[in-house]
């Protein structure tokens, strides 16, 4: 299990989710790949088709990150982002 | 309207019937063909008078543009493919506008439809991010994306779903007035807050339905019968904040003074609107980036003004009742207004009709849509 990774713009610092090809502040091209895995859920919503709970997560570090998220979890929780083939937040 | 008056024109539309439930003889290609032989044949011309063709589907594949010209015996001047989204019909308007204007073609037939047999497929490779990111989890579409984004907006405005429930509702009054629209029994209030949820908050009626479907536009320099809809303006915006943002407005919103400044009209000029309604919240988010009410107005605009109906907003039941077509979704909104403008709308005719403004959504590269365009339309004569 991977913690979740964000890419830091080496010129300006900006950071981004997920990697980009040029920073949209600077036009920078070249990113740094910095753990960030704590934030916070926003949003939570069940898609009836799937059976899937997932909800939009504010990472600390800035951006808003879609991810699979638990049963109780709901907005305002605070989570831990795992990142992988798929990201999942547990609560922390 | 002055400056655009002599400008190309739409002479011709055609749509084919929309099918909730296509049989496996219906394809892509076929209904693309009969979309676009309707428009042409509705401006009065043959296919051999067609110069330039613009197509947009996600379901043409392997086919593009090339592959329906040489089926259909076309001899260009121009072509043009777009990859396919709400936006689609507006962006091969703002080409053919263009290209015409620019002598590259005369006579250019736009043409997008969709036969959708594998929808969650589709949805999970939308694009690569889509792919990497949200099929994983399991998203099962845009649907939820939209849920999501239509949170937030009850959380910032103080909304309920009985407030959004006005859009569909609204909608499917105009839909009982349309032949052609897949859904036109009536909706309440009690039936849309009991119909299944499909992603909390939004349930079946705030999803539009998708249906087998495509429609065709002819644009013209040759623009002096007396059927002739003037394109007053369209422009575009994409990607304007980087899917950074909270998806609550669009790029319209800083487009709305280059958009109606050189027709001479506003938006509350419009007699005729046709916006994007692939889901309630955003009707309501691009009226507002459009100057309809400001943002903060948005539960006043809802509970007042839209069940007044002072707006004529999807009069064709848009696409929440007439359904979905994939990407023919804002080409639909564009051939009811052209139907609107000409007097031609039968029993929904709005009267008078002389002005409309037709708008595309869509895009959704990661949590919300990233392009977003439209036009002013005006009547012949």
């Amino acid at each position: 299990m991977n913690a979740l990774a964000i890419a830091v713009c080496r010129s300006c610092g900006r950071t981004f989710f997920p990697l980009p090809l040029a920073c949209r502040q600077c036009g920078g091209s070249d990113f740094d790949s910095v753990r960030a895995s704590a934030g916070t859920v926003e949003e939570v919503t069940e898609v009836t088709v799937t059976r899937s709970r997932i909800g939009s997560v504010r990472l600390d570090a800035g951006p808003v990150v879609v991810a699979q998220v638990g049963q109780s979890t709901k907005p305002g929780d605070r989570v831990e982002l795992v990142g992988g083939s798929k990201i999942t937040a547990s609560r922390i | 309207m002055a400056r655009n008056s002599a400008g190309p024109a739409i002479i011709g539309c055609g749509e084919t019937t929309y099918l909730r439930h296509p049989g496996s003889d219906i394809t892509t290609q076929n209904l693309l063909a009969a979309a676009g032989r309707n428009a042409v044949s509705d401006a009065g011309l043959a296919l051999r008078d067609v110069d330039g063709l613009a197509v947009a589907s996600f379901s043409l594949v392997p086919d593009h543009a090339i592959d329906l010209a040489w089926k259909l015996g076309l001899q260009l001047r121009w072509v043009m493919d777009d990859p396919g989204s709400g936006v689609s019909a507006l962006n091969l308007l703002q080409h053919a506008v263009r290209a015409v204007e620019a002598g590259d073609a005369n006579n250019v037939l736009l043409v997008s439809g969709d036969v959708i047999k594998e929808f969650q497929k589709l949805a999970n490779y939308f694009n690569q991010t889509t792919s990497e990111l949200l099929a994983p989890v399991r998203f099962g579409g845009p649907n939820s994306l939209f849920a999501l984004l239509t949170q937030r907006h009850m959380s910032v405005h103080g909304l309920v779903r009985a407030d959004y429930a006005q859009i569909p509702i609204a909608q499917r009054r105009w839909a009982a007035l349309n032949p052609a629209a897949v859904y036109r029994s009536p909706l309440d209030l009690e039936s849309y807050l009991s119909a299944p949820i499909v992603a909390d908050p939004l349930c079946i009626y705030d999803c539009a339905p998708i249906v087998a479907g495509a429609n065709a536009l002819l644009v013209s320099g040759d623009r002096t019968g007396s059927r002739s809809v003037r394109i007053g303006n369209v422009v575009a915006s994409h990607n304007v904040d980087g899917q950074d943002s909270d998806g609550l407005s669009t790029g319209l919103a800083a487009l709305r003074d280059r958009l109606f400044s050189p027709t001479g009209c506003g938006a509350r000029d419009m007699d005729v609107l046709s916006i994007y309604d692939d889901y309630p919240v955003m009707v309501l988010v691009q009226l507002a980036d459009l100057g309809y009410f400001a943002s903060h107005a948005t539960p006043k605009f809802i509970r007042d003004e839209l069940p007044a109906g002072r707006l004529a907003i999807n009069t064709s039941g848009g696409q929440l009742s007439a359904g979905q077509a994939g990407t023919a979704g804002s080409m639909h909104g564009i051939v009811e207004a052209v139907r609107q403008l000409r007097g031609e709308a039968g029993a929904r005719q709005v009267p008078n009709a002389r002005t409309a403004l037709v708008t595309g959504y869509g895009s959704v590269l990661y949590r919300y849509g990233a392009s977003a365009a439209a036009a002013v339309l005006e009547a012949p004569g």
